[in-house]
């Protein structure tokens, strides 16, 4: 058999040359890919938290806003401001995000090559492009969200861990504290990491003496003394900002009393029952989910049994890839904390998932035997294949899945701008699917409460925090008098479950009173002001829209319901 | 690895089997059970009796299966596990160089494997081929190792013996062959004219062991006379047969290779996440582990081969359903229990940590993560097709109307189960139609028309007390040329018959001769039954 491979591959080999099958194969055509996707991708519409968070970052911007006094978050601080900073450069438009987004991804990118350098440019290449690609063609819908964003502090984590500052060692467990630090401030799980990167410290010795026990706790406390100073920077950074703002004891209530009701809410968007949380995370857990697909597991398996059985891996090889390692198995458990397991919660798996596949490619010394150089290649051409080359309407369009919630947020978009008068505020009431929230975006419409995420008006309700946000929600609507309200009436935008509520009476009887449905859609229903200078316009508008309807219901015969606003109970 | 892996499984495994024996069989298996039933109980002949584009090895293995544990669920339960009692025998005997961890692991996982995951392929046709497929390795492999001439002689038979099964299914034969010309113990170069003379010995034995099943084949139709027509099917049938997607549509042009690719490349062959990464381990293991003897390393190879020689063999048929699969999961099993090897001593700690964690998420995330769903079936249809709970109302409602010597005509591909309804109540069909869906596709060709006609006039002459017709979507074939209306069976229909049941998905015609028909006929009326409501009517 070993004959057999031998003069496949030295068929081959004299054909084209192993270098030329290779670039040729999979790095050129994926960068021509790569290339093509980011300028198709200028166009697509970015859904979700997207939006969401670059809001935030326009409220910030625009009206000097600040998370926490003057919108209720319980993200934290670190996120809102890179939003800040992205909105700012980029803008909020269509382009903008997109911009943003590609501006983020090419410093991962950069940060993936100098990180998978030491495996030879060949890996360093096909990494970098392969996360890229997926961004593009796989993942689309994670546009900018924070843990895509924590790949940076991450790489620059790795990067002064094993490659940076490698002669001042205090200074290289400064840093890398330092950056664990910042994935703080973007989530703080993240920071799980930290414990690969501490344990590859420990290890990561130049001299082959055996040391004590005694002398192993002195060095694992230098080391954690070093990274904890580090790491405490953006802490203490967080701290400053919310106590020049005033809001620290705000910002501590608001972890502790509101994180767990929102890490008490599963992937399916349903608070858990008694019983039903850890049965869900283990078999979440060893789902298909951190993988995505089953091309992907086998282009990492490839990779990691590569690298382990292969005899001509090098000493600093070895060292760097047992770090990918544990800091792979650290981010497979890391969803396992927000118990929701949504796909962009994976970024951190996923990226070192792409760097195992790119080891496939790794340029072997020529001593390696045949059937590793066979192996990797036949695995490489099956998962970069099979992920990539094999479906070509990818590149022409927009994803499907972008394109439900980009025409919602279009017509919303459109509705309002057209009403829209300087000094106008508008409340979106949504989570994040429905797309009001990035309708509001489009038109530059400041918010008039605290609230920007309104799924968390919904869930919990008997909970006194919950109970004083819905008061308070309610008692600034009331004086604050918004023009529109722009409410989902998506399910997806409601958690379900025990002490889970799509009603709100104080809120439904204040529409009622003091507003009327100017446009009443399948997903979501805008209301408009009965002080709004087009309320009469508009209400004649609807009054003859529901009359033509009538008109139309009569004659089929069936007698449908007016105005089917979901919320109403009266 | 044997108190927390092995031994739990292995209880699981006998625990599923137990609760799987009141799982339903569904889809193809009923409809071959059937044929089993014509076989044994009116001693029909496949081709001459009834139109079939299927081997006649599956038919006699049908025959023999019906004829042994009945046509009952619990029957068709007990036959598959039969089967799978010697694939897992041969499957243990054949991974026995690898260790009898391997193969004690190798069992239980594609034991486990093809009871929760593969409810949908019982007892199909590349499960039954499994065991030719390891009596082939076996006899390649370990067997015969004294008697090459017999090695190679029953290899070619146990291929032969695939082709009388389902015609493709020989690609793994071609890999058996290519390993006896390889596997030689003599360590001596050969001359290119000394490769020559070995590789003509071979295929001799080979193609001579393989000929016994073709010959026993055209024997068996020579005997009833129907040679030409099988030969006729298999030459103009076969190809119109073959130019159907997954998706039940006819491919349009320059849609076959584009389709064919996309699937292959696609994580489907796998069918689930757990056996790719234990399979690609596996293989990894295989080829850089140290340690690995030389025998192990080639019956690897061979494994190795047969894997990519049965991921390719579903791009013949293009169709890519999950019992296409089955040869190749059943040898990715293989490959993912290599993961479980003793290994030495001197093995590095990283080697044996991979294997042993490997193989430890493959079985817990495949057998235990979901503790609510254990032992029970995980890849089932949603309820709105899937077939028992119409199979049992039309066949309920016939067996209380049937009496001896009447017949009932199906029209399904089978997903409706109407065959399965007529075969629960051991009725004979009166024409040669049981797989129908081929009179509604590629409906100018010949011998298309040819089918359609002879099927009218067996109808017209033999007069059936019932005809039952699926609605079901997914059993007719759409796109370039295919049709559901059926012009002159309609007429027929409207003439001689009146709707006697009409649901959502199949409708019961019965026979205004019929004993019951004054009856069903006031009872369809007092429900409201319209012959006009028959979708495919025009």
């Amino acid at each position: 058999m070993d004959r057999i491979i031998r003069i496949c591959m030295r068929v081959i080999r004299s054909l084209t040359g192993e270098r030329l099958m290779v670039y040729g194969l999979f790095h050129i055509p994926m960068t021509i890919l790569f290339v093509l996707g980011m300028w198709a991708s200028m166009s697509w519409m970015s859904i979700c938290d997207g939006p969401i968070f670059m809001y935030s970052g326009f409220l910030m911007d625009h009206y000097h806003m600040v998370p926490v006094r003057d919108f209720f978050t319980y993200n934290m601080i670190g996120t809102h401001v890179i939003f800040r900073l992205l909105y700012h450069v980029f803008g909020g438009s269509v382009m903008g995000i997109r911009l943003a987004d590609a501006a983020v991804l090419l410093t991962i990118m950069a940060l993936m090559m100098r990180m998978l350098a030491p495996f030879g440019h060949r890996v360093a290449w096909a990494g970098a492009v392969l996360f890229g690609s997926f961004q593009f063609f796989h993942w689309e819908h994670c546009t900018l969200e924070r843990e895509y964003l924590g790949l940076v502090p991450l790489a620059l984590a790795v990067l002064f861990a094993t490659t940076w500052c490698a002669d001042r060692m205090r200074l290289r467990w400064f840093m890398t504290g330092l950056f664990c630090g910042v994935l703080i401030t973007l989530k703080p799980h993240l920071v799980i990491g930290c414990l690969a990167l501490f344990g590859y410290f420990l290890l990561d010795r130049d001299s082959t003496e055996r040391l004590r026990p005694a002398q192993w706790i002195g060095r694992s406390l230098r080391i954690a003394c070093w990274c904890c100073l580090g790491g405490s920077l953006p802490v203490l950074w967080m701290a400053g900002y919310c106590l020049y703002y005033g809001i620290l004891g705000e910002f501590l209530r608001v972890i502790i009393a509101f994180f767990p009701l929102h890490a008490n809410i599963s992937g399916q968007n349903e608070v858990f029952n008694p019983g039903e949380r850890i049965p869900y995370l283990i078999y979440t857990f060893f789902s298909w989910r951190p993988w995505g697909g089953i091309l992907l597991a086998v282009g990492t398996i490839a990779g990691l049994a590569l690298f382990l059985l292969s005899p001509t891996v090098t000493q600093r090889e070895r060292k760097l890839g047992y770090l990918f390692l544990g800091l792979q198995a650290t981010y497979l458990i890391y969803p396992v904390f927000g118990s929701r397991f949504y796909d962009y919660h994976y970024y951190p798996f996923w990226f070192f998932c792409c760097a195992w596949v790119a080891f496939c490619l790794r340029k072997w010394p020529n001593e390696t035997p045949l059937r590793f150089k066979a192996f990797a290649l036949l695995l490489s051409a099956y998962v970069i294949g099979g992920l990539f080359y094999n479906n070509y309407d990818e590149i022409k369009h927009t994803p499907h899945e972008l394109l439900e919630p980009a025409a919602r947020t279009q017509r919303m978009a459109t509705w309002v701008s057209r009403r829209l008068q300087p000094g106008d505020t508008v409340q979106p009431i949504e989570w994040g699917f429905c797309g009001t929230i990035h309708a509001t975006l489009k038109t530059g419409a400041k918010v008039p409460t605290r609230i920007v995420w309104g799924e968390g008006l919904f869930h919990h309700v008997s909970n006194p925090f919950i109970q004083e946000l819905r008061k308070n929600f309610v008692d600034e609507l009331a004086a604050s008098k918004p023009r529109f309200i722009l409410q989902s009436k998506m399910n997806s935008d409601f958690i379900k479950g025990n002490d889970c509520s799509k009603i709100f009476p104080a809120l439904e009887e204040l529409l009622n009173r003091d507003y009327f449905i100017a446009l009443d859609s399948q997903e979501f229903a805008i209301w408009e002001s009965n002080a709004s200078p087009t309320a009469d316009d508009d209400r004649a508008r609807r009054k003859k829209d529901l009359e033509m309807r009538l008109r139309e219901d009569d004659s089929r015969g069936d007698g449908e319901d007016l105005a089917p606003v979901f919320i109403r109970t009266n | 690895m044997y108190g927390l892996l092995l031994v739990p499984t292995t209880l699981l495994f006998l625990l599923t089997w137990w609760r799987s024996l009141a799982w339903d069989t569904i889809i193809d298996v009923p409809l071959f059970m059937y044929t089993g039933f014509l076989m044994d109980h009116f001693h029909m002949v496949p081709v001459r009796d009834f139109f079939t584009y299927n081997m006649l090895g599956t038919h006699v293995v049908f025959r023999w299966l019906y004829h042994f544990f009945g046509s009952s669920n619990l029957g068709m339960r007990l036959a598959d596990t039969a089967i799978l009692i010697i694939i897992l025998a041969l499957m243990i005997r054949m991974l026995a160089p690898f260790g009898r961890r391997v193969a004690w692991a190798g069992a239980v996982v594609f034991g486990l494997l093809h009871l929760r995951y593969g409810s949908l392929c019982y007892l199909q046709r590349d499960f039954l081929a499994l065991v030719p497929i390891t009596l082939m390795v076996l006899s390649a492999t370990v067997w015969f190792r004294r008697h090459p001439r017999l090695r190679w002689l029953f290899a070619g038979l146990f291929c032969g013996t695939l082709l009388t099964i389902k015609p493709h299914l020989i690609i793994g034969g071609m890999v058996v062959f290519v390993y006896l010309i390889a596997d030689r113990d003599v360590p001596e170069q050969l001359s290119n004219r000394q490769w020559a003379s070995r590789f003509l010995r071979i295929a001799l034995f080979f193609c001579l062991g393989g000929s016994l099943p073709l010959l026993w084949m055209a024997g068996y139709y020579a005997y009833y006379g129907v040679l030409g027509e099988f030969v006729r099917i298999t030459a103009d049938f076969f190809p119109l047969h073959a130019d159907i997607s997954g998706r039940r549509k006819v491919f349009d042009p320059g849609e076959r290779l584009p389709y064919t690719l996309y699937m292959s490349l696609s994580g489907r062959p796998w069918g689930n996440f757990q056996l790719a990464m234990g399979t690609v381990c596996g293989v990894a293991l295989l080829l850089f582990a140290p340690g690995i003897e030389k025998r192990e390393r080639k019956l690897g190879y061979l494994l190795l081969c047969l894997v990519i020689a049965y991921a390719i063999y579903p791009c013949f048929a293009a169709r890519f359903y999950e019992h296409h699969y089955y040869p190749f999961r059943f040898l990715s099993c293989a490959l993912l229990a290599f993961c479980f090897r003793k290994w030495q001593f001197k093995t590095p700690l990283r080697v044996r940590l991979l294997s042993g964690s490997l193989a430890a998420f493959a079985i817990v995330s495949l057998f235990y993560a979901d503790f609510d769903a254990m032992a029970r079936p995980v890849e089932s249809l949603p309820n709105s097709i899937a077939p028992p709970y119409r199979t049992q109302r039309m066949a309920s409602w016939l067996a209380k109307r049937l009496q001896p010597g009447d017949t009932v005509q199906p029209i399904e591909w089978g997903f409706c189960g109407i065959v399965h309804a007529a075969l629960e109540n051991r009725v004979k069909i009166p024409t040669h139609i049981i797989w129908a869906e081929g009179l509604f596709h590629h409906i100018s060709n010949p011998l298309v028309k040819d089918l359609r006609k002879s099927f009218m006039e067996d109808l017209t002459a033999n007069k059936p007390r019932f005809v039952i017709r699926s609605k079901m979507e997914w059993d007719y074939i759409t796109g370039h040329d295919c049709s559901e209306l059926f012009e002159e069976l309609d007429a027929l229909l409207k003439r001689d018959y009146f709707v006697a049941l009409d649901s959502r998905d199949f409708c019961i015609w019965e026979s205004n001769t019929s004993p019951t028909a004054p009856e069903d006929r006031a009872h369809a009326s007092d429900t409201g039954e319209e012959v006009e409501e028959v979708r495919w009517t025009e």
